[in-house]
């Protein structure tokens, strides 16, 4: 011990004489090394009992391009995206079509699909055999849905779904494919047998942050005269000024052909855009609105 | 002639308060005094800055129950949720409620009281070990580290337990070097209160045990006397804590066996990367030449100190719960070894006239040093106004008011302290619940794979605001973007969900509370109890009543048949309305009767159609049935039965194989080609 080392006086009894028998003792090293034996098992056993383990690492079908173009960023304007972990930005898989879905709520078309046995080992567990595929709204005027019992291709992004345990999906799919359909030839065609669709929208320019305001969509149908449009879907997203969605929403119109949406303006301060995808019988209509949301 | 020699000159005597006051002075630790003072400065000042946080103010409230502030029995019971901790803590600080009265800042002046008086007892465990230098340089080391100051700035365990760990092994180390078993029996009370302060504090007792049990020289009193004085005094100190294990032995049990189960999403570097964070990298380094020193070396108090960080260590980062604040009780002991290691440093320099400066460089330089860390403990950039947003809660809103706030699990409980609302979470969590009154909600078991439970998301929102429980609902953002023009106000789901639900019940802005000329927390009156309205019809001879629920409160509405308004009238306090109009004349099959309100919000049904016996301008009075809907649901099928729809004899018995995924909240919708619908949320399974 160093001199400036000066522990407090220790206190020894006085007598203490006894002379204990010369004992075996491990050498420091020995006693080093024994140490660090027992402690790496304990921490091994530990973290073996502990640690979690890793499931194994998700693959995804490989892109069979046929024409249909690949996405760089497949979840631009996906709702929510950050619940989605893209495995691959393009991927194609094929079968046949169990159920077709339109969600209100988020605007996208579900297709539940039965793969093509080359394609189960793809599927997790949470799949329970079937895949998901969605189609979302700026992409339904390009997407031919198949009805139920159909064989179809489909193109899209494979990704995972954590609000869904983690299950695949296809989501969203740019391209469906029926089969006996050509890839050039698979986009609808718009009925326009009742008139032409048009979309006006009504909301205002700049918003307090944390402010309500409300989004009051009229569509209408112009054959002879100009008629409400009810039952269009209606998809909003509002983007910042760098492109990023940060909120999305959707409607359907009423027998007034109106659809109202109410936002809560919860965003960093700035410019903002809300895209409005409206579409019904194959026709569709895109109207871009300014937004500002301002700093209080 | 001779000449006496004489001595030197007598001293003059001083005056004897004067005599009194150097004595004093000789006594006193002046250094070490000074150290008290800066460490109780750094951690008492501008305490009332800030509100309390959630877990604060649960603590602050458990005391307030206990100091008889009745007001807040009914939001704080007196049992930990987390990690079923005693209350020394609230114990304490109860006793300063009843002779200053209850309040948030007396909370952490208690926290920050007992944080400064760790201090002295570092200096006394690394001066019996070191030498009085190295003692001062471990007492600067603990008074400057950020996250100790930290810490001793929040109503927090976490300070109070570090201080009883510090003192248990404080009184191991007395007890091996001087002998005297009175330092046994201190040591056993103070290990017991220190388990009392919080649980995982078995630690520091389970350190000193070992420590004292290898010292020979103290194995001869081990005798059945000392050690059942020892026990005794354990007893003792534990008397408080027996009493609260019997009365609550169940919940007790049931929140360890919860608390046991909770774990937190972080990396396995957490605690380094938050050490890293709070203190900077000089004094970690500080940290780590002290723990080199000490393997290098070995001393007895090397060891013990190795030991004690060793287990904390192991401890902490096995232990599948983590969090912020945990890892307090290794600090004492880093500081010890980093002043140890300072002290030694301040010998090094051999030439004679710097010996007496070099401690004073040293400290001056390893106080500089910690600045910048120390003044991060003072960042009030997260904050984010709860506090006052409560109080304008108290000031503006009824007394049975509810409100739901965007929470970890405790954020609701500052509006139960500060405005005595009946106050919800909204966030996921995996932690018990304490409802307004007492009632303990567990965490539902998370389902498929979740980490966390959702009901606080997805299940008990949509109840107690459509059963009028709830009608506030408060956003808040914790991080200190500022301005935020880079991070988006919602980042993650349960923001979003809230936000779709102030969306969903037409929250009415109603208060912003700012911090750093940004706005930080909103405040949202709900409108509406639900998410969409419904309406009932009733034929009344020549007129019709319709009646309607769920629309915004206080709201002007329009009735309208076939496109055309027919009335008028007004929604109540609860979002209810009726309305009398005369029966249309010529009624359609398909045309809708729609009540609309100020909102856009509406609801309509197809007007009843008139029987032949109407023909003579008589109507006959006929309620139309509102369909009345059963499930069951098994593995491979779901029946539903339903009566009162509008068929040949009003019934329905159709069966579906079951939807995948059934989902709690999603509606099964059952309608005719009339209209009459019915809908149920919950599938119910056949038992």
């Amino acid at each position: 011990m160093r001199q400036h080392e000066a522990p407090t006086i220790l206190r020894r009894p006085a007598g203490d004489l006894k002379v204990e028998a010369p004992v075996h003792r491990l050498s420091r090293r020995r006693l080093a090394v024994a140490a660090a034996v027992v402690f790496a098992t304990v921490v091994a056993v530990l973290v073996a009992l502990l640690v979690p383990q890793r499931t194994g690492t998700p693959t995804a079908p490989s892109w069979s391009g046929e024409g249909v173009p690949c996405r760089s960023e497949p979840l631009t304007h996906v709702h929510n995206p950050t619940r989605l972990t893209v495995v691959a930005n393009c991927a194609t898989v094929s079968g046949v079509v169990r159920k077709v879905q339109y969600r209100p709520n988020d605007g996208n078309v579900h297709l539940t699909v039965a793969v093509d046995e080359k394609f189960q080992r793809y599927l997790r567990s949470a799949n329970q055999g079937l895949l998901n595929v969605e189609v979302i709204p700026p992409d339904a005027r390009y997407v031919i849905i198949p009805s139920v019992g159909k064989h179809a291709t489909f193109f899209g992004a494979w990704v995972l779904d954590r609000n869904e345990r983690r299950a695949a999906e296809l989501h969203p799919a740019w391209r469906i494919v029926p089969d006996g359909i050509p890839v050039a030839q698979a986009t609808p065609t718009p009925t326009t047998g009742s008139g032409k669709l048009s979309v006006a929208v009504d909301m205002p320019t700049a918003v307090a942050i944390g402010e309500q305001f409300r989004v009051v969509v009229r569509a209408q149908r112009s054959a002879a005269a100009k008629t409400a449009a009810s039952e269009v879907r209606v998809f909003a997203e509002i983007t910042n000024a760098a492109g990023k969605g940060v909120r999305w929403k959707a409607a359907t119109t009423n027998t007034l052909g109106t659809a109202s949406m109410d936002f809560i303006a919860l965003h960093a301060p700035g410019t903002f855009v809300v895209h409005f995808y409206a579409s019904k019988d194959g026709q569709s209509v895109v109207v871009a609105k300014p937004l500002t949301v301002t700093r209080r | 002639m001779g000449t006496t020699a004489t001595g030197s000159e007598p001293r003059q005597a001083l005056p004897p308060r004067r005599e009194l006051l150097l004595r004093l002075v000789g006594r006193v630790n002046l250094p070490l005094l000074g150290i008290v003072i800066l460490a109780a400065v750094l951690r008492l000042v501008q305490l009332q800055r800030i509100g309390l946080r959630g877990d604060e103010a649960v603590y602050v409230g458990q005391a307030g129950v206990l100091a008889g502030a009745h007001e807040l029995d009914r939001y704080f019971i007196l049992i930990s949720r987390g990690n079923s901790n005693f209350l020394l803590y609230q114990e304490i600080l109860s006793v300063v409620f009843r002779i200053f009265g209850v309040g948030d800042v007396s909370g952490r002046v208690v926290s920050a009281v007992f944080s400064t008086l760790t201090v002295p007892v570092i200096y006394w465990i690394a001066l019996t070990f070191y030498g009085r230098r190295s003692a001062l340089f471990a007492a600067l080391m603990f008074a400057i580290s950020g996250y100790s100051i930290s810490l001793g700035r929040l109503a927090l365990l976490d300070s109070t337990l570090a201080f009883f760990g510090t003192l248990t092994i404080l009184c191991a180390v007395r007890f091996v070097h001087t002998e005297r078993p009175w330092w046994l029996y201190a040591m056993a009370a103070a290990g017991t209160l220190t388990i009392q302060a919080k649980v995982t504090g078995g630690l520091a007792l389970a350190v000193a045990i070992v420590y004292v049990a290898f010292a020979r020289n103290v194995r001869k009193l081990a005798t059945p006397r000392h050690l059942s004085l020892a026990a005794l005094a354990a007893v003792v100190a534990c008397v408080p804590a027996i009493i609260q294990i019997v009365q609550h032995w169940d919940t007790f049990r049931g929140f360890l066996g919860s608390s046991l189960r909770r774990n937190s999403a972080v990396p396995w570097y957490y605690y380094e990367r938050l050490l890293l964070s709070y203190e900077g990298a000089i004094v970690v380094a500080l940290w780590v030449l002290g723990i080199a020193f000490a393997v290098r070396r070995r001393t007895r108090g090397d060891k013990l100190l190795l030991l004690w960080i060793f287990a904390m260590a192991c401890f902490y980062s096995l232990y599948s719960l983590k969090a912020f604040n945990y890892i307090v009780p290794v600090i004492p002991a880093v500081s010890i070894l980093a002043g140890r290691a300072l002290g030694s440093a301040s010998y090094a320099l051999r030439r004679p006239q710097l010996l007496r400066w070099t401690p004073a460089v040293l400290a001056v330089a390893v106080i500089v040093a910690a600045v910048p860390n120390i003044t991060k403990s003072f960042d009030d950039r997260p904050y984010p106004g709860l506090r006052e947003a409560a109080k304008w809660i108290a000031a503006e809103s009824p007394r049975d008011a509810g409100v739901m706030v965007l929470s970890h699990g405790s954020a609701q409980y500052v509006f139960a302290y500060y405005a005595h609302r009946d106050s919800y979470p909204f966030g996921r969590f995996n932690l018990a619940t304490i409802l307004p009154g007492g009632e303990i909600v567990p965490a539902s078991a998370p389902t498929g794979g979740a980490h966390t439970p959702r009901d606080w998301v997805t299940d008990w929102p949509n109840r107690l605001i459509a059963d009028g429980t709830v009608s506030y609902l408060v956003y808040y953002t914790p991080w200190g973007d500022d301005p935020p023009t880079e991070d988006q106000v919602i980042r993650t789901a349960s923001q979003r969900r809230l936000q779709m639900y102030v969306e969903r019940y037409h929250g009415q802005l109603v208060h912003v509370e700012y911090r750093h000329h940004e706005a930080r927390t909103w405040i949202y009156r709900l409108t509406t109890h639900r998410p969409r309205p419904v309406i009932d019809l009733k034929v009344n001879g020549p007129t019709v009543s319709v009646t309607g629920s769920g629309f915004m409160v206080n709201s002007p509405l329009t009735v309208t048949y076939n496109g055309k308004v027919v009335a008028r009238g007004r929604s109540d306090q609860d979002g209810s309305a009726s309305v009398t109009l005369a029966t249309p004349q010529r009624t359609r099959p398909r045309s809708l009767l729609v009540m609309t309100d100020s909102a856009g919000r509406y609801a309509s049904l197809v007007f009843p159609k008139p029987t032949m016996s109407d023909r003579t301008g008589n109507y006959a009075e006929r309620t139309p049935p509102k369909p009345v809907l059963r499930t069951t649901a098994t593995a491979g099928q779901v029946s539903v039965c339903g009566d009162g729809f509008t068929d040949a004899k009003g019934t329905i018995s159709p069966a579906f194989p079951p939807p995948a995924p059934d989902h709690p909240t999603w509606p099964l919708v059952v309608q005719d080609t009339a209209g009459s619908c019915s809908t149920v949320t919950r599938l119910e399974a056949r038992p």
